[in-house]
């Protein structure tokens, strides 16, 4: 494991030397942080799971969900570790009487749209914070509807999905 | 004529010998001594031990046997009276200090090679004319005379001062005219009197005082008079101790009241005791197999040794704790504020944690700390005290040495090949303070830093370095050694006059000599530290050795946030700020780029 030196501010004062030593520590902090060495500042959860809404694919569900009675069914639910703006896209069609489909954030209501006829592409960036569970429910009508293609997409950062809730759990 | 400069100077020494002295007089009160002889307020001659109180002094001072009259006396405090030169054909003989700077000379002790003077003189006569309160009272004395002369001065100082404790030899470089607190001081702690002979010569021996640090005279933790008392299984935590109860109490390192006694394999913490009585003592808060050893049986008497332990203290810390603490070096001799400013600047994360299990002379325990730690110390014999610097480029610009101005004739250059470098390795984080120190299984890793460059043969040197446990020091002490002997180790021997004495050892010059040339033939000046000095002719001329100096080039300091580009910059902002070079290593006017210190 790598070791973790302490840095005192007054190292980088004004006029003090840049020292061979200290830079070789500064590179070698930043590993040590990683490894979580003795003595390391503790990297904080909300570190872990920034993200921002991008065109890199971090989640894709290729399936269809398919009703063909009236019914009210998430299709999605998923609790993340970290917090940012997710993009969501999925596509979805109604049968011959109306459907929508929810987009829930901690089971609030935050969009909702009414599906077409035929399959329609729909793009939303979601705004999410640590812990938030982001759901997409299908309400359908007496004659059902579709639900296909789910994806979340972030600008490359990785998206950490846990289950179970944040319970008694403080990780703010 | 006075001063180094002065056209037609007359060089005068002046030998001083500071000798400590009661402060009491005899019979009364505090002091009970009765009788006769009265004493010489020395410890050979008290006849009051208890109330001895050595804290007076007298300097006796002695000079060859010139014509003219030299008062360099004073005498106003009788308790620390300063006498005026007694001239007995005074000669000064010294044999001159060493710095090991990054502790890779061949054949030379990590810690450098310590100094001595040999100061040769003529006994005479002596009546107690001076520094003898009882004149007046001994057998002979008749008043408004002189004292009767006793003996020769030598046979009755030596009586009456059986051990040289505390004393300091002083020797005066000046020149005649000159007051002898403006002549130059070079400072020694008296070792040996010898003689006088038959031809009635008498040599004294003044030692640099880091030889106190020798293996004779300071080991580190000091060897204990302590056993085992009773026979006590692997697992008990009641262990008790025969022995010398200040062995218990001593401190050896910077754990305060956590202490350590090394038990065959065993190290066994405790952080008090209990007195039983008859030399008994059982130890509290005891933790049995301490800093992963294993847990032994102990019988009856066996030996007991008290362990020495740092945590987490600044390298140089540890080694001002050893010349302070477990030497008879005076503490004034021991800068501590310096040596804090010098460490805190250069070496400020440079941390070492480390149990000494054995008595171990403090002198090889500085050289290998000093080494390992990055820095080195030395007695500046002018200075009046122990040096430390860390292993860095000079914070000032060198003062510059040529053959026109500053070196006589007699420049030679030597080099030593098999001193050259072409790969180090280091040893580091220890695992076994019981095993082997120079054992490499007995360490968990090591840094290897290689001289890609090398089209030489190879030549690879380990360090085993207990001192180590952080990978950045063992990067640093790598590559620091390998940049300063990658090149043959090359010496430069000079003489210069005495105007330019002010360098000495440890000052790094530009040396611009023809000597020392490009392949064109060009004067090459180059960048050299003092390594040993040497008065050739007193007062007259000294001799320098020189080593080669790797820190040539431009270093670099924070600047302030609100500093202008480096082509805007002034040179004096250029001179105490850095910039990044280009990826050439030079920047934007083609002068090289900065360097880490």
């Amino acid at each position: 494991m790598t070791d973790y030196t302490s840095h005192a501010d007054s190292l980088f004062d004004v006029g003090r030397p840049i020292l061979g030593s200290v830079a070789l520590e500064a590179r070698d902090n930043v590993i040590a942080t990683a490894e979580g060495a003795v003595g390391a500042p503790v990297v904080n959860v909300q570190a872990l799971g920034k993200f921002t809404a991008g065109d890199t694919r971090r989640f894709y569900d290729g399936s269809t969900y398919t009703t063909t009675s009236a019914s009210t069914t998430t299709v999605y639910s998923q609790e993340y570790w970290g917090a940012g703006v997710l993009r969501l896209n999925f596509e979805g069609e109604r049968g011959s009487t109306s459907a929508n489909v929810n987009v829930l954030v901690n089971g609030v209501t935050i969009h909702t749209v009414s599906l077409t006829s035929s399959f329609a592409a729909y793009t939303f960036d979601i705004t999410l914070a640590l812990g938030d569970t982001l759901s997409l429910t299908r309400v359908t009508g007496n004659n059902g509807g579709s639900v296909r293609y789910i994806e979340l997409l972030t600008n490359g950062e990785q998206l950490l999905p846990f289950g179970g809730g944040l319970g008694g759990w403080n990780l703010v | 004529m006075t001063g180094p400069t002065a056209i037609g100077k007359a060089p005068i020494t002046i030998v001083e010998l500071e000798q400590p002295r009661c402060i009491n007089r005899f019979g009364t009160s505090p002091c009970t001594a009765t009788g006769t002889p009265k004493c010489y307020n020395t410890g050979a001659t008290c006849a009051d031990l208890p109330n001895f109180t050595p804290t007076g002094s007298i300097k006796w001072r002695f000079m060859d046997g010139r014509p003219g009259a030299f008062d360099y006396s004073d005498m106003s405090d009788p308790d620390n009276q300063e006498l005026p030169p007694i001239p007995c054909a005074v000669s000064v003989s010294t044999s001159e200090g060493q710095i090991n700077a990054g502790a890779n000379l061949d054949g030379r002790s990590a810690l450098g090679v310590t100094s001595k003077v040999t100061i040769t003189l003529q006994d005479f006569p002596w009546n107690d004319q001076w520094g003898d309160f009882y004149a007046a009272d001994r057998t002979g004395y008749v008043a408004g005379r002189p004292n009767p002369t006793r003996a020769n001065f030598w046979a009755l100082w030596t009586a009456r001062n059986a051990l040289f404790n505390d004393m300091i030899l002083t020797v005066y470089d000046g020149y005649e005219g000159q007051a002898i607190t403006a002549m130059r001081k070079r400072v020694y702690v008296l070792d040996k009197v010898n003689g006088p002979n038959g031809s009635g010569g008498v040599t004294l021996t003044g030692l640099d005082p880091l030889r106190l640090a020798d293996e004779k005279k300071a080991e580190f933790p000091r060897t204990s008079d302590l056993e085992i008392y009773g026979d006590t299984n692997d697992t008990t935590t009641i262990v008790q101790v025969f022995g010398l109860e200040a062995d218990l109490t001593a401190d050896f390192g910077n754990t305060g009241s956590d202490r350590w006694l090394v038990a065959g394999n065993e190290l066994i913490k405790y952080t008090g005791y209990t007195d039983e009585g008859d030399g008994i003592y059982t130890l509290t808060g005891v933790v049995r197999g301490d800093l992963g050893t294993t847990k032994e049986s102990h019988d009856d008497r066996d030996k007991l040794q008290r362990a020495g332990r740092y945590v987490d203290e600044q390298f140089w810390r540890v080694a001002s704790d050893w010349l302070l603490s477990h030497t008879e070096i005076p503490s004034a001799f021991v800068p501590v504020t310096d040596w804090d400013a010098e460490g805190n600047e250069y070496l400020p994360t440079y941390r070492t944690t480390r149990t000494v299990i054995d008595p171990t002379p403090v002198k090889d325990l500085i050289a290998e700390l000093s080494q390992q730690g990055l820095f080195y110390i030395w007695w500046s014999e002018y200075d009046r005290e122990i040096k430390m610097l860390a292993v860095r480029p000079p914070d000032t610009e060198p003062q510059t040495f040529t053959d026109a101005a500053n070196l006589l004739r007699g420049s030679v250059l030597t080099r030593e090949p098999d001193s050259r470098l072409t790969q180090v390795a280091v040893y580091y984080d220890q695992i076994d303070v019981f095993g082997g120190a120079e054992d490499t299984a007995n360490y968990k890793r090591r840094f290897t830093s290689i001289d890609g460059d090398n089209l030489g043969d190879t030549r690879a040197k380990s360090i085993f370095a207990p001192w180590i446990t952080n990978r950045t020091q063992a990067v640093q002490l790598a590559v620091r050694l390998l940049i300063r002997y990658r090149a043959v180790p090359e010496f430069l021997q000079v003489t210069i006059d005495a105007k330019d004495r002010e360098a000495v050892l440890g000052t790094v010059l530009d040396i611009e000599t023809r000597t020392i040339v490009d392949s064109e033939g060009n004067a090459n000046a180059r960048r050299w530290q003092v390594i040993s000095s040497k008065e050739l002719r007193a007062g007259h001329t000294y001799v320098l050795r020189c080593q080669t100096y790797e820190y040539f080039g431009r270093f670099g300091r924070f600047a302030p946030e609100d500093a202008p580009d480096f082509s805007a910059a002034t040179d004096e902002q250029k001179a105490v700020g850095a910039w990044y070079a280009g990826d050439d290593g030079l920047m934007d006017d083609g002068s090289e780029g900065y360097q880490y210190q």
